[in-house]
């Protein structure tokens, strides 16, 4: 429990900054102070993007011989998704972080999908559960093109495929682009599959502990532009808002919105009054 | 009619119609702001959405008579799922020609009105603002991509708080109307990009057709679930679906005629638009957690729009407030229809739509005609206006008697579809819903139109005065549509039953 809740915590960060914001919106009077709510709130979903476009172990999208240009189609199709990605992906701090990207990121390019096509070896409780992922395991003492065979059949496996009697526990996962092989030890192989051909290459460490540095974290664009067109947006946003805030000060004396409400009551009663005298008049006309 | 307009624009424009639709009034936006007069403003703005409107009818010919059911534009050239697509089907070509066909009877109408409410020197500004606000609904509208949808949907926001604060000149109260707007119309699109955020991270794509392969395999995954539950209340707020529509009334009663007029008529009808494009072409009805979202949300606060905002109509002693609260109960007959989840329901929601639309923009034209030539637009400013002005009463009348649904009006044929679809479908207590609260519209609208007609002015403003022809033009061309689509509703029923057919062939895939 602990641990699902540290692996997450940019999202929790995320998520309280979102609260505070939308809680400033709602419950302050001023209306500076509401605008700032409203710029916090805008900023966590700034943050909770570019925490979607963290992928671990992602390339840049580009294509090679084969792929173009049906590779998006027909990859999807192969439904090779393990779904819960944005949600938990980006979490993960060392060896088991390259799991669940595989979704976002690099498998919209298509080119991963269709050719790689291996992959996520989740071994998470949603991607076990979820039926669409390919494990590729193998336990410590194989080689790694042992792997590279099986990571390159894992398309065709359904579920949950394990060699050796290999069991993995949660901390060893692969994704889509790499076959992940996983020991008890925490050596971890990784298979790049480049353009169809399966380069092996491998990262250990002596001391058996994966260093975070050799993870190959990508940053997907997409997000990051997305997310530069918020800002405009938000900073259009803001600006109209100053601005009326400043017609409102100077047409009623205060930026307090319970001021506001007050004097805007004393209008409506004061129209509502001088009505029912008018009427008043012309029916006392009408019956005289 | 629509298809002799088709043939007289040439035919490298029509290949690109989708695109221009938006870019012509988008352009024009930046020239109508550098215009030294307000008369240039005017006739900029008349002939960018000109333009947008040739270009919708070009649309919906295109997409009657396309082989595909829809028309795919690609933005620059890139294949969809990499880059933006336009994507024009039935539903779109419908909302499009109703926002600039309004949009086109708006800018005529602002002629007399905006130069009597707006200061001189701001009126080609305030042009400006309106067609930026015109393209974003025209975007939202007619775009394919989910982020894109987010940004011309706050393109329309930026403009139209702009627009309602505009009102500030008439009565100081539209100033923390339009922020109001602004805190509640930001948190909704937030919330709607949350939405598309978590989509994104699921899918991995952006592109609404592609989302709608992409999703079926994913229909248990909590991710899609928290995406859509964003999305649906982020886009709720948008439309003034009924507990998220406190930024409506006040916005409606204080801002200019003008802007009124257009946003009763046309921006709650777009995000209701994309609400229903995100419903059943996105997600799709075979979505289980949209299926109980649609049974245990929408349809409980359609109803409860229809009862609560009807009671708080009657309540009402400005005319513009009332009719903004039975804006807010007329939604909820529209997501009513929407909830059924069938063909026929979600085309009743949609012939209610354009009805509602076309009704409401004749209402508030007669009520700015009144604002303009007579004294305000409190009911009491209404007393015997029936002999004063004459015209402008009996238009404001047949769209009055629209609004209830009285037979022979388009409000009874949008009443009459919803009805059967209810009863089809089985809901017979809220088919009874319907019919109580028009009970409740004959009240509302039976007040007004008993000051009109049947009580003495008050004060000493007793001679006719004439309505300016730029007014009374529009305002006649509003309320003879909406009669002719209750006398003859083929082409309107016609185009909601494609739109509606369109959502439930599943054409998007």
């Amino acid at each position: 429990m602990l641990e699902f809740v540290l692996e997450r915590g940019n999202y929790w960060a995320i998520i309280g900054l979102m609260m505070i914001g939308l809680y400033m919106a709602f419950s302050s009077t001023n209306l500076i102070k509401r605008l700032i709510g409203l710029g916090t709130f805008q900023t966590s979903i700034i943050l909770f993007y570019i925490s979607l476009s963290r992928v671990s172990g992602g390339t840049a999208p580009i294509l090679f011989g084969g792929d173009y240009p049906g590779g998006h189609g027909g990859g999807h199709g192969d439904g090779h998704h393990d779904g819960h990605g944005g949600g938990h992906g980006n979490g993960h701090a060392d060896a088991h972080a390259a799991a669940h990207n595989g979704s976002h990121g690099a498998s919209h390019q298509g080119e991963h999908d269709a050719q790689v096509a291996a992959p996520m070896a989740g071994i998470d409780d949603h991607a076990a559960a979820d039926g669409h992922t390919e494990a590729a395991l193998a336990d410590g003492d194989n080689a790694s093109n042992h792997a590279s065979e099986h990571a390159a059949e894992a398309p065709g496996a359904d579920g949950y495929m394990s060699v050796d009697g290999a069991h993995a526990d949660d901390d060893h996962v692969g994704d889509s682009g790499y076959a992940h092989e996983a020991s008890d030890n925490h050596q971890v192989t990784e298979l790049h599959h480049d353009s169809g051909h399966a380069a092996v290459s491998s990262y250990e460490d002596p001391t058996g502990v994966v260093s975070p540095a050799l993870e190959n974290v990508y940053s997907n664009p997409l997000p990051h532009v997305l997310m530069l067109t918020a800002i405009v947006v938000g900073v259009a946003t803001l600006a109209v808002g100053l601005a009326v805030i400043v017609r409102i000060r100077e047409a009623y004396g205060t930026v307090e919105m319970d001021e506001i409400i007050d004097m805007d009551r004393q209008i409506s009663l004061a129209d509502d009054a001088a009505d029912a005298d008018k009427i008043n008049t012309v029916q006392g006309a009408l019956s005289a | 009619m629509i298809d002799s307009i088709h043939e007289l624009v040439p035919a490298t424009w029509a290949v690109h119609a989708p695109a221009l639709l938006v870019v012509i009034p988008m352009l024009m936006a930046p020239i109508a702001a550098l215009m030294p007069a307000g008369r240039i403003g005017w006739m900029i703005s008349n002939f960018g959405v000109f333009c947008a409107l040739v270009m919708a009818i070009v649309l919906v010919v295109a997409v009657r008579d396309s082989e595909l059911g829809y028309i795919s534009y690609h933005m620059g050239g890139w294949q969809p799922p990499y880059g933006i697509e336009f994507r024009i089907d039935a539903l779109n070509s419908m909302v499009l020609l109703l926002v600039s066909g309004v949009g086109l009877l708006a800018s005529i109408f602002g002629w007399s009105s905006v130069k009597s409410e707006i200061n001189n020197a701001k009126i080609s500004l305030f042009y400006s603002a309106y067609l930026v606000c015109f393209t974003g609904l025209c975007g939202v509208a007619a775009t394919g991509d989910a982020f894109n949808l987010f940004v011309f949907l706050e393109i329309s926001s930026i403009a139209t708080y702009v627009l309602v604060a505009l009102g500030a000149g008439r009565d100081r109260r539209a100033l923390p109307a339009a922020i109001n707007y602004v805190l509640m119309g930001t948190i909704g699109a937030s919330f709607f990009v949350v939405g598309v955020g978590f989509l994104y991270a699921a899918t991995g794509t952006l592109n609404m057709a592609d989302l709608a392969a992409r999703l079926p395999d994913l229909a248990d995954n909590t991710v899609v679930m928290a995406g859509y539950a964003f999305i649906f209340v982020g886009l709720g707020i948008k439309a003034a679906m009924f507990p998220l529509h406190q930024w409506l009334p006040n916005a409606y009663t204080y801002s200019p005629s003008f802007v009124t007029m257009f946003l009763a008529a046309t921006a709650t009808k777009v995000a209701i638009y994309a609400l229903i494009r995100f419903l059943f072409t996105v997600f799709g009805i075979d979505f289980t957690f949209e299926g109980l979202s649609l049974l245990w949300v929408l349809m409980p606060m359609g109803l409860a729009a229809m009862v609560a905002c009807s009671f708080q109509a009657i309540f009402q002693t400005d005319v513009r407030r009332m009719l903004a609260y039975s804006s807010v109960a007329q939604v909820g007959y529209i997501l009513l229809g929407v909830s059924i989840g069938t063909a026929a329901g979600v085309s009743s929601g949609l012939l209610h739509l354009v009805n509602h639309a076309v009704i409401k923009g004749a209402l508030f034209m007669a009520v700015a005609g009144v604002l303009l030539v007579h004294s305000g637009a409190r009911l009491s400013d209404f007393r015997g206006l029936g002999r004063r002005a004459p015209l402008t009463m009996t238009a404001f009348a047949i769209a009055g008697l629209s609004l209830i649904g009285v037979p022979l009006t388009a409000g009874f044929q949008s009443k009459y579809a919803l009805v059967t679809a209810l009863l089809q479908n089985g809901w017979w207590w809220a088919a009874v819903v319907v019919v109580f609260t028009s009970f409740l519209a004959v009240i509302y609208v039976g007040r007004i139109l008993e000051a009109v007609f049947f009580q003495a002015p008050i004060g000493p403003d007793t001679e006719k005065k004439r309505l300016p022809v730029l007014v009374g033009v529009p305002l006649w061309a509003m309320a003879l549509t909406s009669s002719w689509i209750g006398v003859d509703g083929g082409f309107v029923i016609g185009l909601a039953n494609d739109a509606a057919a369109s959502l439930f062939t599943g054409d998007a895939q």
